[in-house]
């Protein structure tokens, strides 16, 4: 621990010694940015190598990390004590895209359809009852004691409907990209991590269904006299079947390439993984959605699948380190001084009504007592598409929707921080962590030398 | 503009196809091409936003981390090769001759090219002698990586093979330790209140001692292989940033990590291999990217011309130099300089990093002799070493 403060630290005075030789104004963003790139590949990996000493995933260390050195905590003090600072972040988001692209390759292809075939009762099940105790159960709570709450107090009784309405669908949401990061670090398997990974899956798109009606519900209700508007849902329709069907092609594109050429398929992969997530958005596709299906589709129908998913996690030690400390800076801390005990309650509720539908489900679909207990500790993170949400929340609603977007963003810190180590205790608790066969290492290059 | 990204996609794909199908090419140039990555150099300034734009210049800009680290990387694993416990195998008489050869090259580019800045080009001094050691920097290195495939396909074997051999593997110290110096004494962007180059030149070699024993604490914890290549990869980002924060060079303080990493590791070899097969995904990447800079001058031939003839000169004269130098038992032929004319991913590196630290202060033609030079020497570079080596019965 010691000899971790210790590198830690010299890394940090490395940078800021730099900083103050260097000051001036002659400096480009690449500069600062690789440099706080390097810092956090490091100073991050060392930080979240602490945690499994206390139970914690190495994830949460990574976040915690870029908290520590984000644009608000070591900032408080002197805002160049900042290592990634709004810019640094800004600068690293296309790594940051293609990062996700990756993560959504490797949770399509970690989703085996026999798995699905054997399970799909309970995986509907379960996707449709925690969504729905999550939505209601959350929602209600809101709505009844939200007028005594500082945050939601202020609002009109329409207002606080359509507040607790928006923020209840937050509740449903959750992050496939925590759940894969976990359930590969702690190597799990079992039918409590399959049950983690299949049921995110779905639920990312149900998710966009519902965020999609509810914020059409919310404009009717805000705007008097504007009726439903029912156009929504060809967009939506658009927007999950268009992303599902691109990413069928683009798996069978992958395995033609896998097949045919098989060169530099990490370098591919990052290229299309870029390009799935920025072509996504003009065409209102999900990219998230495109890299999940084509990787599902590379593991569960073509024989490249053990090719491809070992090619994606040759590099997933740095893509996880990068985007979860990318992640935890993006938190942003001044908000849960705003509205920390509202947000806290949503936490609280959102978390006791997970466990609520997702036990229910369980029993009903006779899954085993390790899934009725401790399944739900896997719908717990909160990231990007939630994320994304409230920016539309703060945009679409000016009234009440950058406070909204303030209680969203500070429930997205919570359950990022206490997600992962909730979801790793369940892990160790149903006996699947380091359950998975370590894969022989398939030396993709072998025999390929890089000649400079 | 999405259009366009679309076809940049099947473009990248149509080429690693294409690569693919040269690798089994009976020309050795073309074979050497894509097993070193240059073609990407060469999709690179096509779809670069000199040239066709789909990669536009945010982008790129954006992409500036995966540049500067490539720079280090490269840097870092050059600097792996000066393993003390392996080069005290050679005779110092050996060394001296690599280096003679070099600096021979390094004076006839420089020359060449200081006459044409002044009295044809007409640039100021400063960016005249910029312009010059920089390109004589690039031409005295001699990219190992023809040779090694030679070697590996078992076309040629022998002594002057591996003599010439061990020159390209490190005759490109002259070169970075000028690249080093260039640094140091470039003008105005440094502070006001450290302007002596003397300072900045043993302050970066002190930043690459300093991240050479820090990498190597970091990798005395026990850690697997793709913890410890993170490890490798943040310290080599970190100090390449740096460096460009203080308007260093990345690669040469990175080459000196390296050096020290691999002088005080007790498994240099496994380091060195561990570099050059994992992270070929970045290489391929720098190289896409340095292509991007690659501008088409109106009088880029004539300056390509003149650099390549300067340097096959200077690299045929040092090498008759260098032979008479070693003892009569390393019968290596005069003319065998010509087999060290294949350039490679060095002295892109060169002039990338300068070009990143110093835009300012580099014309562009600059950037454009030298990535034309080097896909020039990689393509007719180991079909004129296959001959000579042939000739001299190494074949």
């Amino acid at each position: 621990m010691i000899t971790t403060i210790v590198q830690v630290s010299i890394a940090y005075f490395l940078l800021l010694g730099a900083q103050i030789l260097g000051a001036g104004p002659h400096h480009s963003k690449a500069e600062e940015t690789t440099m706080a790139l390097g810092f956090v590949l490091i100073a991050s990996y060392l930080v979240g190598t602490l945690c499994p000493r206390v139970k914690m995933p190495m994830i949460t260390g990574y976040m915690l990390s870029g908290v520590f050195f984000g644009p608000y905590f070591l900032a408080f003090i002197d805002p160049s004590l900042a290592v990634l600072s709004h810019n640094a972040i800004h600068e690293l988001e296309l790594i940051n895209h293609v990062a996700l692209g990756l993560i959504a390759f490797t949770a399509g292809g970690e989703l085996k359809l026999e798995s699905i075939k054997s399970r799909w009762k309970a995986l509907l099940s379960i996707t449709f009852i925690q969504s729905l105790s999550a939505f209601v159960g959350v929602g209600c709570l809101l709505y009844f004691v939200g007028g005594q709450l500082p945050g939601l107090s202020d609002f009109s009784p329409t207002q606080l409907m359509v507040a607790s309405s928006l923020l209840a669908c937050t509740a449903m949401a959750n992050s496939p990209s925590t759940t894969i990061a976990v359930i590969n670090e702690t190597q799990s398997e079992g039918p409590v991590t399959e049950i983690a990974l299949g049921v995110t899956v779905i639920k990312d798109m149900l998710v966009i269904a519902c965020f999609a009606a509810t914020m059409s519900f919310s404009r009717a209700m805000m705007t008097p006299g504007k009726g439903l508007d029912l156009g929504f849902a060809l967009d939506l329709g658009w927007e999950i079947v268009g992303s599902l069907l691109v990413g069928v092609v683009l798996g069978g594109l992958l395995s033609l390439y896998i097949g045919k050429i098989g060169a530099e398929l990490p370098v591919l992969l990052m290229g299309v993984a870029f390009l799935a997530d920025y072509l996504a958005e003009p065409f209102h596709l999900h990219g998230l959605l495109i890299c999940m299906m084509a990787g599902f589709v590379v593991e569960n129908f073509t024989p490249h699948g053990h090719t491809f998913i070992h090619a994606v996690e040759r590099n997933s030690l740095p893509v996880y380190v990068i985007f979860f400390t990318l992640g935890g800076a993006q938190m942003e801390l001044p908000a849960l001084k705003v509205v920390g005990l509202v947000a806290t309650i949503l936490v609280a509720a959102r978390a006791f009504f997970t466990w609520l539908g997702t036990s229910a489900a369980a029993k009903l679909s006779k899954e085993s007592g390790s899934v009725v207990k401790y399944a739900w500790t896997g719908f717990l993170g909160q990231a990007g598409v939630t994320l994304g949400f409230a920016v539309l929340v703060s945009n679409d609603f000016p009234s009440i929707g950058n406070q909204l977007r303030t209680i969203i963003v500070a429930a997205i810190a919570l359950n990022q921080v206490f997600g992962p180590v909730i979801m790793r205790f369940g892990l160790a608790a149903a006996g699947e962590i380091g359950e998975r066969e370590e894969d022989e290492e398939d030396d993709l290059l072998a025999g390929e030398e890089v000649l400079v | 503009m999405k259009a366009i990204l679309l076809l940049a996609l099947l473009a990248l794909v149509s080429f690693l196809g294409s690569a693919k199908v040269l690798g089994k090419s009976r020309i050795p140039g073309l074979r050497l091409f894509s097993r070193t990555g240059i073609l990407f150099l060469l999709l690179g300034a096509c779809i670069g936003y000199n040239e066709l734009d789909i990669l536009d210049q945010e982008t790129y800009l954006k992409l500036g981390p995966v540049i500067v680290i490539g720079l280090g990387w490269l840097g870092f694993t050059f600097g792996t090769n000066l393993e003390f416990r392996t080069l005290r195998k050679f005779p110092l008489r050996l060394y001296l001759a690599t280096w003679l050869q070099a600096l021979v090259t390094f004076a006839a580019v420089f020359a060449t090219f200081l006459y044409l800045d002044s009295e044809y080009l007409h640039l100021p001094t400063a960016e005249a002698y910029i312009a010059a050691v920089l390109l004589a920097a690039t031409a005295a290195g001699t990219a190992p990586a023809s040779l090694f495939m030679l070697g590996g396909e078992r076309l040629v074997r022998g002594t002057n093979f591996e003599t010439l051999r061990f020159f390209a593997t490190l005759d490109d110290f002259p070169g970075l330790l000028a690249l080093g110096v260039l640094c140091s004494f470039s003008p105005g962007l440094h502070q006001a209140n450290y302007t002596n180059p003397v300072f900045w030149f043993v302050f970066q070699v002190l930043l690459g001692v300093i991240f050479g024993f820090f990498l190597r604490t970091l990798k005395a914890r026990s850690l697997d292989q793709s913890a410890g290549d993170l490890m490798v990869f943040g310290v080599i980002g970190m100090s390449s940033g740096l460096c460009l924060y203080l308007h260093l060079s990345p690669l040469f303080v990175s080459a000196i990590s390296g050096m020290v990493v691999v002088n005080i590791s007790d498994r240099s070899e496994a380091i060195y291999q561990r570099l050059v097969r994992r992270e070929r995904a970045f290489y391929v990447l720098f190289l896409l990217l340095s292509g991007c800079l690659w501008v088409v001058t109106p009088n880029l031939p004539a300056l390509v011309l003149a650099y390549v003839l300067s340097r096959l000169i200077g690299k045929t004269v040092g090498t008759a130099l260098a032979v008479q130098s070693l003892p009569n038992h390393w019968p290596l032929p005069v003319t065998s300089g010509l087999g060290l004319i294949s350039q490679g991913g060095l002295a892109i590196a060169m002039v990338v990093s300068y070009r990143w630290a110093f835009g300012a202060y580099l014309v562009d033609w600059v950037v454009g002799v030298v990535l034309s030079a080097v896909v020039i020497h990689e393509m007719v570079g180991p079909w004129i070493q296959l001959k000579m080596l042939q000739r001299m019965g190494d074949a």
